[in-house]
C-alpha cells in the first residue's frame, strides 16, 4: 500500500474554504488524473474522476464521495488601524483561534494572525472567557491605507497553520475535516488500480459541504449512481469526549447506522470488514448523518447510501487530529467493497425489516 | 362523506400500534399496503431509504 501520508501533507497546506475550494481541487485532480479514466468538474467545482467497470453496458454506477471544502473565515469589515473584522464560513469553533495563523486571500496573499483584544477592550461580561468570534480581529501587519487597497469585505480567510506530523503515525492540522477522508478516496483509487470490478466507480471530491451539503447534492443528481457511498470525518475519543458518539482514535473507521443509511448497505459493509479483520467501528446516526449522505440520499428518487467516518480530534478546529491508519483502512474497505461488488447487488440485496 | 365507525377505529388502533420509528417504518408500510391495495391500480414505494423494492420477495 503507497504511502498517502505526502499527499496528505500536501492537501493539509492548501487552502480550500467552501465555495473557494480551487486550490485544493487542483492538488485532488493531480494526484486523481493517473487513477481515472475520465475527470471532469461539475457546474459547481466537484471534482468528478470516473474509472469505469468491466460488466456489459449499461453498466450499474456508484458514487464515492468525500467532501474536498474547508471551514475558515470571511472578512466583515476594517476597523480602526486596518484590523480585519471577519465572520465563519461554517462552524469554526472561535475558542481555538487567538494565535492562530491565517492567509487573507485579498487582491494578494496576505499572511495574518487572529488576535483577541486585551480584556479591557471587551465587553465587561466576557471576562476572563474566550471572546466570541465577532470580537476577534486579523491582523496583517500592514498601515492601514495598504490594507484597505488589497483587502475588500468578503475576502475569504484560510487557516495557515501547516500539518504536524505527531509520532504515531498521527497528523495535526487544519481541513483533516475532511482532506483526510479525500485521502481515503484516493487510497481507494490506488487499491483499484490492479483490482477488476464490475461496476462505473464516480470518485467525487464535493463542494461546499460544510455549507450546506450542496456539491453533494448536484454531483448525485447529475451522476444518478445506484448507490452512493460517502466518507467524512466522526469524533475520536479525547478529553472530555468519551461518550457513545465517539471512538478510538487509531482504531479503524466508523460505519455509520440510522435512518440516513441503507440496511443492506450497512449489512454489506460490516460482513467486509469482518471477514478481511479490518478494525471499524459502528456509529449510531440516529438523526441525519451531517454528512454529504443526507444529500446523496435523497437525490433524485433517493439513492441508497452508506456513510463512513474516519475518526478526529478537536474537529473544526485548526489543530485536527487524525491517523493515518484509520484513513487507509478507510480507502481499502471501500475498494475491497467495489472490487466485491456483482452488477445485480442492489436486486439481489434483503435486509430484515 | 366517509364515516367513522368500528372498522376505521380498528384500523387506526392497528396502525397507531405498528411499530415505525423513522427508517424502520416496514411495519406500518406493510398495513397501508395491504389497506390501499384494492383501491389502486398500480401501488410503487419510493427509494427514500429504498427499502422497499418492487420485485423484491421480502416485501408485500
Amino acid at each position: 500500500m503507497s504511502d498517502i501520508q505526502p499527499f496528505l501533507k500536501e492537501l493539509l497546506s492548501a487552502p480550500g474554504l467552501s465555495g473557494f475550494e480551487a486550490p485544493a481541487a487542483k492538488i485532488i485532480e493531480e494526484k486523481w488524473r493517473p487513477l481515472v479514466h475520465e475527470l471532469s468538474r461539475s457546474r459547481l467545482g466537484s471534482l468528478h474522476g470516473l474509472r469505469k467497470g468491466t460488466a456489459a453496458g449499461p453498466r450499474p454506477s456508484l458514487l464515492v464521495a468525500a467532501h474536498m471544502d474547508a471551514i475558515g473565515l470571511m472578512v466583515t469589515g476594517i476597523a480602526e488601524g486596518g484590523f480585519l473584522r471577519v465572520t465563519a464560513i461554517g462552524g469554526v469553533d472561535a475558542r481555538v483561534l487567538p494565535g492562530q495563523p491565517v492567509t487573507v486571500h485579498g487582491l494578494e496573499d496576505l499572511p495574518g494572525i487572529v488576535v483577541q483584544p486585551s480584556a479591557r477592550l471587551l465587553p465587561s461580561e466576557i471576562g476572563d472567557k474566550p471572546a466570541p468570534l465577532e470580537h476577534l480581529l486579523v491582523d496583517v501587519g500592514r498601515l492601514p491605507r495598504k490594507v484597505n487597497e488589497l483587502i475588500r469585505v468578503g475576502d475569504p480567510v484560510s487557516f495557515a497553520q501547516p500539518p504536524l506530523e505527531l509520532t504515531g503515525e498521527t497528523l495535526a492540522g487544519h481541513s483533516v475535516d475532511n482532506r483526510a477522508s479525500v485521502a481515503a478516496l484516493t487510497v481507494c483509487l490506488e487499491e483499484l488500480q490492479n483490482r477488476p470490478h464490475a461496476w462505473d466507480v464516480w470518485a467525487v471530491a464535493t463542494v461546499q459541504e460544510e455549507t450546506g451539503l450542496i456539491g453533494a447534492y448536484s454531483s448525485s443528481y447529475q451522476l444518478r449512481p445506484q448507490i452512493a457511498i460517502v466518507v467524512d470525518t466522526s469524533w475520536a475519543k479525547g478529553p472530555g469526549a468519551n461518550d457513545w458518539n465517539t471512538f478510538p482514535l487509531g482504531k479503524g473507521p466508523t460505519l455509520m447506522w440510522g435512518p440516513n443509511i441503507h440496511p443492506a448497505l450497512h449489512k454489506a459493509f460490516k460482513e467486509l470488514a469482518e471477514r478481511l479483520e479490518i478494525p471499524h467501528a459502528v456509529e449510531i446516526t440516529p438523526l441525519h448523518t451531517g454528512t454529504d449522505a443526507v444529500a446523496t440520499q435523497v437525490t433524485a428518487e433517493g439513492i441508497p447510501t452508506i456513510a463512513l467516518g474516519i475518526p478526529i480530534r478537536y474537529m473544526h478546529t485548526p489543530v485536527e487530529v487524525v491517523a493515518v491508519k484509520d484513513i487507509q483502512r478507510a480507502g481499502r474497505l471501500i475498494a475491497e467493497f467495489i472490487a466485491a461488488l456483482q452488477p445485480d447487488f442492489m436486486e439481489k440485496a434483503t435486509w430484515e425489516e | 362523506m366517509p364515516t367513522i365507525g368500528t372498522t376505521q377505529i380498528k384500523l387506526l388502533e392497528k396502525l397507531c400500534n405498528a411499530m415505525a420509528v423513522s427508517g424502520d417504518e416496514g411495519e406500518v408500510r406493510a398495513m397501508v399496503l395491504e389497506e390501499i391495495k384494492g383501491h389502486a391500480d398500480e401501488v410503487k414505494v419510493d427509494a427514500g431509504r429504498a427499502r422497499q423494492r418492487a420485485g423484491n420477495p421480502r416485501r408485500c
